[in-house]
């Protein structure tokens, strides 16, 4: 049915929005902050990443820069939303327009190709590994790393810090919590981990495109509400975990909605499709589940 | 005489080869889309039609499959690496984005895209004549000097033109650049009015009202897609608005020198055609659909002129491809 490049594919993909998930739950979930500057730090890293390698600049050190360009727009958003007090659901939307324009002068246009320049996944040819394989390791490796850190960061003192001002404000701030710092670190920290999620998937698309951005924080929400479903858990190395794993999930989903010819449904249809099968997905395990689906709507 | 002749010749080609190539396994063309945008589905059954006409019998001879990524980046991806699971005779993208997703995904499933505007500016190609590699396929770089002497046969005191497109559009940015690039050798001065998005588009018409003598749309999906706002605009304000394909002076603009798009996918099946037969996709050149006779073609939408006060004279009607 579904074909090992597709299955690949979709992994890939899915190890790609993990970086996005992982970046939402910390601002959705842990800052109980709804952060749509996604929708431009995603580009703004694919942006700022391809410029750079278009430059010269080795493309570990330009996607880097990628993620590091995501952190300054993550700081924007909580500049308006802390300093000018604008409401933290438009300060996102702001910071995400603004960034719309921002990218198009980055790049000069809307469009920059990275087709047969060296990419982070140049490397596997000289090493021998299938070609196939290697932006699959990579992405692991990246995933991996990413969710050990913000595991670790979590459990430190500053990270306890920061869940306690995401799930109370008054009683952080009345235990002597600077919040405001809480939010901007954390504000930085997902989408620096957006941007490098865009910088690593332009240079798997063989371009960074201006509107890559377009309905990545719904990918981004239906794989941290997916995965807590699908994975049920009250720690958070394993709430971490499952955003990742509803990332590939989901994914894996809209492989198989690509699939469909044979029952009659077009090429127009898969997104109908992959809404029915991620809404099977969530219900069909049972009462277990239905209780977590609730409380996943319920908490936020 | 010889005309008759050399069709007859086709014919029997014709039917010699899917006479061949019906023992064979049905040869596999998967082509992708990024959105579902009237024009390029009009290039995705001109493929459809182009490939009839040679010969192809969808189901024995050829099997497509096509899948549009509907606008979102990361299903094209995965479509492209459903494809390249596939392994088709032939992956055909539509629109540059897709093109690029195909060219780095695979570089040895022969690749034959279209609907690009400027392939060497997209990476897909090195150089236009035998590109070289996988990948070959049809530019519709808009024929800007034509286009814009016709927007002067309409309004003779042409000084100032209005563009309305969307920024976010690699095709669209490329044509108001070279717009602007022939601007002063023809005497007039352009004013840019960005539409980022659907929601916008009005408001870069109104932006222009009472500012220019005249508005084009470059082939821009964005402005396409809520045309009839435009045109509303237009009419109101009397602009005289010309775009850059047919279908939308049906809808309202007063004329165009239009690429056909369904024509755009009959050509593009004639490279699939090629590349399906065993021609390496590097040994064929990039189509420019601008250089193909009959591409382009006048056509004008009288009481659209009459709506924003245009008189249009007896010699351009006649020269008229068609009027609506």
């Amino acid at each position: 049915m579904l074909s090992l490049f597709a299955l690949v594919g979709a992994i890939e993909t899915g190890l790609v929005f993990a970086l996005v998930a992982l970046g939402s739950y910390l601002t959705f979930r842990i800052l109980d902050f709804p952060d749509l500057t996604v929708e431009g730090s995603f580009p703004l890293g694919a942006a700022v990443t391809a410029k750079l390698m278009v430059l010269g600049i080795d493309p570990w050190s330009a996607t880097a820069c990628g993620a590091l360009a995501g952190a300054v727009a993550g700081l924007v958003t909580a500049f308006l939303n802390l300093k000018l007090r604008i409401l933290h659901i438009l300060a996102g939307i702001l910071t995400g327009i603004a960034l719309y324009s921002v990218n198009l002068r980055i790049m000069a246009g809307p469009n920059v190709g990275l087709l047969n320049m060296p990419t982070v996944y140049s490397f596997g040819e000289s090493l021998g590994i299938p070609s196939l394989y290697v932006p699959l390791i990579v992405l692991l490796v990246v995933v991996i790393v990413a969710l050990v850190v913000v595991d670790l960061f979590l459990a430190t003192g500053f990270g306890l810090a920061m869940r306690a001002s995401g799930a109370n404000l008054r009683m952080s701030k009345a235990n002597g919590i600077n919040t405001a710092a809480m939010t901007a670190v954390g504000l930085a920290m997902a989408n620096g981990l957006t941007a490098l999620g865009g910088g690593l998937f332009a240079q798997m698309l063989g371009a960074a495109d201006v509107s890559m951005g377009i309905g990545v924080i719904v990918i981004a929400l239906a794989a941290v509400i997916g995965g807590t479903a699908l994975m049920p858990s009250r720690r958070i190395p394993l709430l971490t975990l499952s955003c990742v794993l509803g990332s590939v999930v989901y994914r894996i989903l809209i492989a198989f909605a690509l699939n469909t010819d044979f029952i009659g449904l077009t090429a127009s249809d898969v997104n109908v499709v992959t809404a029915i099968l991620v809404v099977i997905a969530l219900v069909a395990p049972g009462r277990k589940f239905r209780s977590v689906r609730v409380r996943a709507g319920a908490s936020k | 005489m010889k005309a008759m002749s050399l069709a007859a010749a086709g014919l029997l080609l014709g039917s010699a080869m899917s006479l061949g190539s019906a023992q064979a396994a049905p040869k596999k063309i998967d082509m992708i889309t990024m959105t579902d945008t009237p024009q390029l589905l009009e290039v995705h059954d001109g493929i459809i039609k182009g490939l009839k006409q040679l010969g192809y019998v969808e189901g024995k001879d050829i099997q497509i499959d096509f899948k549009s990524a509907q606008g979102n980046f990361g299903t094209a991806q995965q479509i492209v690496r459903q494809f390249v699971g596939d392994r088709p005779d032939v992956i055909v993208p539509i629109t540059t984005p897709t093109s690029q997703a195909a060219a780095a995904a695979t570089k040895d499933i022969p690749i034959v895209f279209t609907t690009v505007t400027d392939p060497i500016a997209a990476k897909l190609v090195s150089k236009l004549d035998k590109p070289g590699g996988n990948i070959s396929g049809v530019s519709d770089p808009v024929p800007i000097k034509q286009m814009m002497s016709m927007i002067k046969d309409f309004v003779p005191g042409l000084k100032k033109l209005g563009l309305v497109y969307d920024p976010s559009l690699p095709n669209s940015v490329v044509t108001v650049k070279q717009i602007k690039e022939v601007a002063g050798s023809m005497g007039f001065t352009t004013v840019e009015s960005a539409a980022m998005g659907l929601n916008n588009v009005p408001t870069a018409g109104q932006a222009l009202v009472g500012k220019v003598d005249a508005v084009f749309v470059p082939n821009d999906t964005t402005v396409y897609a809520v045309f009839e706002s435009l045109v509303k605009v237009a009419q109101d304000g009397k602009m005289p608005l010309f775009t850059s394909e047919r279908r939308s002076v049906q809808r309202g603009a007063i004329a165009t020198i239009g690429l056909d798009f369904v024509r755009m996918g009959v050509v593009t099946a004639g490279m699939i055609d090629k590349v399906l037969k065993g021609t390496k996709p590097g040994d064929l050149d990039v189509i420019d659909m601008a250089d193909q006779p009959d591409a382009l073609a006048l056509y004008i939408n009288k009481s659209a002129a009459e709506k924003m006060g245009v008189k249009i004279s007896p010699e351009l009607m006649k020269k008229a491809a068609e009027v609506f």
